[in-house]
């Protein structure tokens, strides 16, 4: 406990006076001619607007909450770059949530669970209930000729599409304290493993008539983490209790391998990518495995052959490795419609499901199919200046998503044992406006689930200076689709929250 | 006697033809605008590349000197080379320097030199965009290929394609300026230019292989502040850019990833500043945007190609500090630059598509008063009204010296603009010929390696 305190302590003292000594000249801070640190420091307050967390109340919260979200994050991003061929990085964060503080209605959680034993370094992250301190990203690149490599703890994005990910399965992500709901998607959530990447540069393919081809490739030799999901008592719970008799063993896959391809290239005026990759899913799937006598939370299982003994049931929770293979597509069509089209879909033959009907948990291997078409076109929709200041194009995604699963309809269990459909569509508007030189930003966008679900999502950014902004974001969930893993189902999770940022 | 008389009559004549040419001579003497409106006066281009170009002090007889700062309350002395644009900025605080201009084998590097003697008598215009080729058919080799435009599109092809050095690396820095002068933001950019057609020095010549449909590759990546860090964008200028559109990806860090992105956004701001991607080069947008008209040409106050100090601190790649030899009027909005007489091809474009602009003025330095690019010492810039929003100052310069060639490299544009007051200062520390590659700097890698 004094080890993370102090970890915590000496890293924030460490930026703060950095930031301190740093001259107003100076866009960032170089600590000598090669090495500079930049970063913020964010507070963010969510407001809760939503109905009571059903699963809180399962686990005793009895009173609705008023605050879904107070936090505190230092972030430092500091970079080594003796020459063009080489650079180090390192993101470091220092965060503390102390919502259970401002809101007596809420229960005791631990909102930063994202963790492992002290004796795996690997995470590199000291934390408490509240308060945590780590290295979120850390990594070399290296430029060998036409041979670019990045070794460390990192992201891999992979994909187009915005608010789906549909081939972007590389990392697991940490909703364990604001769900998707950042507006940088995913940027701060999705969590970095340890890997290799490289990408090697064919360029110009005369006789396929390809430029820009490339091969990239990435292995993670171990460092596997599953989603982090809100803990009970967190005011984004989806999940209520297990019942008592399931004896649950968690078999993640830490130590074990992941790797993946992707080639791609500009073959006339479609730029396009092929992806395969062989990695865990992120989400766990419950198989019931077997027995084990337990008298005071036993079921009576085999009671009609005449056993009359208590049981738990022993269920692993298991985490299936799957292949993915996807493709995305994009072409412009040109001016005057000056529309960019993106095809993006992946299918995984083998992914794991809950099987309906079933009296215990059993896995069910299902194809699924997903793809997704977006238009985005810049559009002139306000007059080109107003108050004295030039009015730039506004930025508009239009996006349908299908998913398309294997067998027949409603016979596999998806999140939170919700029916899953044969099919299931989504559509994505975003609508994007700078203003008044950036200083304000103000944004639209939503989700809707054509089987009746939807999120909202307005946003205003306002821009002070070099060094301060401020977001104003409210998120809020609808509809008659109220099955786990629907947007419906998350109405308890409305909120307005405001980030206040000051960068460096 | 008829004799005498005839004779006095002769004399009389004589006396008033002389006193008619004496006025005429001291009022031309006296009249720079005159003296410049006379096509005789505009050096050609045997003239020019020896060098003989008027002075200010020349068309002014002597009223402005070489040194002499004008503003707004002397202003009248030098009207006449004045942009409409440039009277605005002197009237907005602008305070400038007469000066001179080195000789032309001082700026441009021998080697362009000879690639326009040899590549501009055979050059063919395809069409109304500005594609060219050579007599041939093959594409344009390199050097300007048209020293002596004859209207406006061949003025502005010299801009498309007469670029001097095969790539361009840049540091750069935004500096968002409020109508007082103060500065409210600051980014930090940096930008790969290649051309991938017509190169003459850096291998691989005279193309890429591979890339021969290209025009050129130009990608830029945000660096700070950090909210912009990682920002970046890939455009593509196809050679026969009617045939094949642009093609543009964009790299946003909030996503991780490389998307696909519309055109279009040449009329779109860069980071929220007064500088629209379409602004750089006066005319960065596709050719087939615009209509041409040449309105004449003439001598011009345009900046001058060599300053008396570089604007750039040593240490600007890192801190982007100045060098605090340069003086700044009405806080940083104006840096105080020398301005010289400079023979100028002005030439009017109008969009044939719907756009931010009714119209631009280019301000064209003849050849050989030849940057490396940005050739558009001035550019004006039109509001949907028809009213003059904006003028774009390409600032100073430095003459660089590599392997015995002189490259005269651009400081980078000064967008004022003249409605709002605002400013937006680009300055970008350019390094040429350093053998840039396709695959290594400008690609999509390229994109996601400037990104976080």
């Amino acid at each position: 406990m004094r080890k993370w305190k102090s970890a915590l302590a000496l890293g924030a003292v460490v930026l703060a006076l950095l930031v301190s000594f740093t001259g107003e000249s100076e866009a960032r801070i170089m600590l000598t001619d090669s090495i500079y640190l930049e970063g913020f420091a964010r507070y963010t307050l969510g407001v809760h607007t939503g109905s009571h967390n059903p699963y809180n109340e399962l686990y005793g919260q009895d009173e609705n909450h008023d605050y879904n979200l107070a936090r505190a994050m230092l972030q430092g991003e500091l970079t080594y770059k003796p020459s063009q061929n080489f650079k180090a990085f390192a993101k470091l964060r220092f965060t503390h949530d102390h919502t259970q503080h401002i809101d007596g209605a809420l229960l005791d959680y631990n909102a930063q669970p994202l963790d492992v034993p002290s004796s795996d370094w690997t995470m590199m992250k000291m934390s408490n209930d509240e308060a945590r301190a780590e290295v979120w990203e850390l990594y070399t690149d290296l430029q060998l000729g036409d041979l670019w490599l990045r070794l460390g703890k990192q992201q891999i994005s992979w994909g187009e599409m915005i608010g789906v990910r549909i081939t972007d399965q590389v990392n697991a992500l940490d909703t364990s304290w604001h769900l998707t709901m950042e507006p940088e998607e995913y940027e701060n959530i999705r969590i970095p493993n340890w890997m290799l990447r490289g990408v090697y540069q064919f360029g110009a393919i005369e006789c396929l008539n390809l430029r820009d081809s490339y091969l990239e490739a990435f292995v993670n030799p171990g460092d596997i983490t599953p989603n982090q999901g809100p803990v009970p008592g967190n005011p984004y719970n989806q999940q209520g209790p297990f019942p008592a008799f399931f004896n649950i063993d968690d078999k993640d896959h830490r130590g074990d391998t992941e790797y993946g391809f992707r080639t791609g290239g500009m073959l006339n005026e479609f730029y396009f990518t092929l992806i395969y990759m062989k990695v865990f899913s992120d989400s766990y799937k419950l198989q019931t495995v077997g027995f084990t006598p337990d008298p005071v939370n036993g079921r009576p299982f085999f009671a009609a052959e005449g056993d009359p003994t208590l049981y738990s049931a022993l269920i692993d929770a298991r985490y299936k490795k799957v292949d993915v293979f996807g493709f995305t597509c994009n072409y412009e069509i040109p001016p005057p419609f000056g529309t960019v089209a993106t095809l993006e879909a992946s299918w995984t033959p083998d992914a794991a499901w809950g099987k309906a009907g079933a009296s215990l948990p059993e896995i069910e291997e299902q194809g699924e199919f997903v793809y997704s078409l977006a238009l985005n076109r810049p559009t002139t929709i306000l007059p080109r200046m107003i108050m004295g200041s030039p009015i730039p194009l506004t930025a508009i995604t239009l996006q349908f998503v299908q998913y398309i699963r294997e067998g027949e309809n409603r016979d596999i269990l998806g999140p939170g044992n919700s029916i899953m459909e044969h099919t299931q569509e989504l559509v994505v508007f975003n609508i994007k406006q700078d203003l008044l030189y950036r200083a304000l930003t103000v944004g639209f966008q939503t989700i809707i689930d054509l089987d009746d679900a939807y999120q909202l999502k307005p946003s205003i950014t306002y821009r002070h200076s070099d060094d301060w902004y401020v977001d104003l974001v409210g998120v809020f969930f609808s509809g008659a689709e109220t099955q786990a893993g629907r947007l419906g189902y998350l109405d308890y999770a409305d909120e307005i929250y405001a980030r206040f940022t000051y960068q460096f | 006697m008829n004799v005498r008389i005839k004779g006095r009559r002769n004399n009389a004549a004589a006396l008033i033809c002389s006193s008619l040419v004496i006025t005429i001579s001291l009022f031309v003497a006296l009249s720079g605008a005159a003296y410049c409106q006379e096509a005789s006066a505009y050096p050609d281009l045997a003239a020019r590349m020896k060098g003989e170009v008027a002075t200010i002090e020349e068309l002014t007889g002597g009223k402005a000197k070489i040194g002499d700062t004008i503003d707004k309350n002397n202003m009248d002395l030098v009207k006449e080379y004045l942009s409409p644009g440039m009277i605005e900025c002197l009237n907005q605080g602008m305070v400038i320097r007469l000066g001179v201009n080195p000789k032309p084998t001082e700026l441009v590097p021998s080697f362009f030199i000879a690639a326009t003697e040899k590549n501009s008598t055979g050059v063919k215009m395809a069409d109304e965009y500005g594609t060219i080729y050579m007599a041939d058919g093959s594409k344009w080799k390199g050097g300007v290929p048209y020293p002596e435009p004859k209207d406006g599109l061949e003025a502005a092809t010299n801009i498309k394609h007469g670029m001097v050095v095969d790539d361009l690396e840049q540091h750069g820095r935004l500096f968002y300026i409020s109508k007082d002068g103060s500065v409210e933001k600051e980014y930090v950019n940096n930008t790969y230019l290649m051309r991938l057609n017509a190169r003459m020095v850096v291998d691989p010549t005279p193309a890429v292989r591979g890339y021969e449909k290209e025009l050129r590759r130009k990608i830029m990546g945000f660096e700070h502040p950090i909210e912009m860090a990682g920002v970046g964008q890939l455009s593509i200028r196809h050679y026969d850019e009617v045939a094949t559109p642009d093609t543009g990806f964009s790299y946003v860090p909030a996503f991780k990833r490389t998307i696909r992105q519309s055109a279009t956004t040449w009329q779109e701001n860069v980071g929220g500043s007064d500088y629209l991607w379409c602004d750089s080069e006066g005319i960065a947008d596709p050719f087939d945007y615009w209509k041409f008209k040449l309105l004449g040409k003439k001598y011009m106050l345009l900046p001058a190609l060599k300053q008396e100090a570089s604007i750039f601190h040593e240490s600007f790649d890192k801190t982007g500090k100045l060098n605090e030899a340069v003086k700044f009027t009405v806080g940083r909005k104006f840096p105080e630059m020398n301005f010289a007489i400079v023979p100028t091809w002005v030439v009017e474009i109008t969009p044939r598509i719907e756009h931010v602009y009714s119209k631009k003025i280019l301000y064209v330095a003849a050849y050989p008063y030849w940057q490396i690019y940005f050739q558009a010492g001035l550019t004006e810039c039109y509001d949907p009204a028809g009213e003059l929003w904006k003028c774009i100052v390409e600032s100073g310069s430095d003459i660089k010296v590599i392997d015995g060639e002189p490259y005269t490299i651009p400081w980078g544009p000064c967008v004022h603009d003249l409605q709002s007051g605002h400013t937006t200062l680009a300055l970008l520390r350019s390094i040429v010929q350093q053998g840039l590659t396709v695959d290594r700097h400008c690609t999509l890698k390229t994109l996601v390696q400037f990104g976080r």
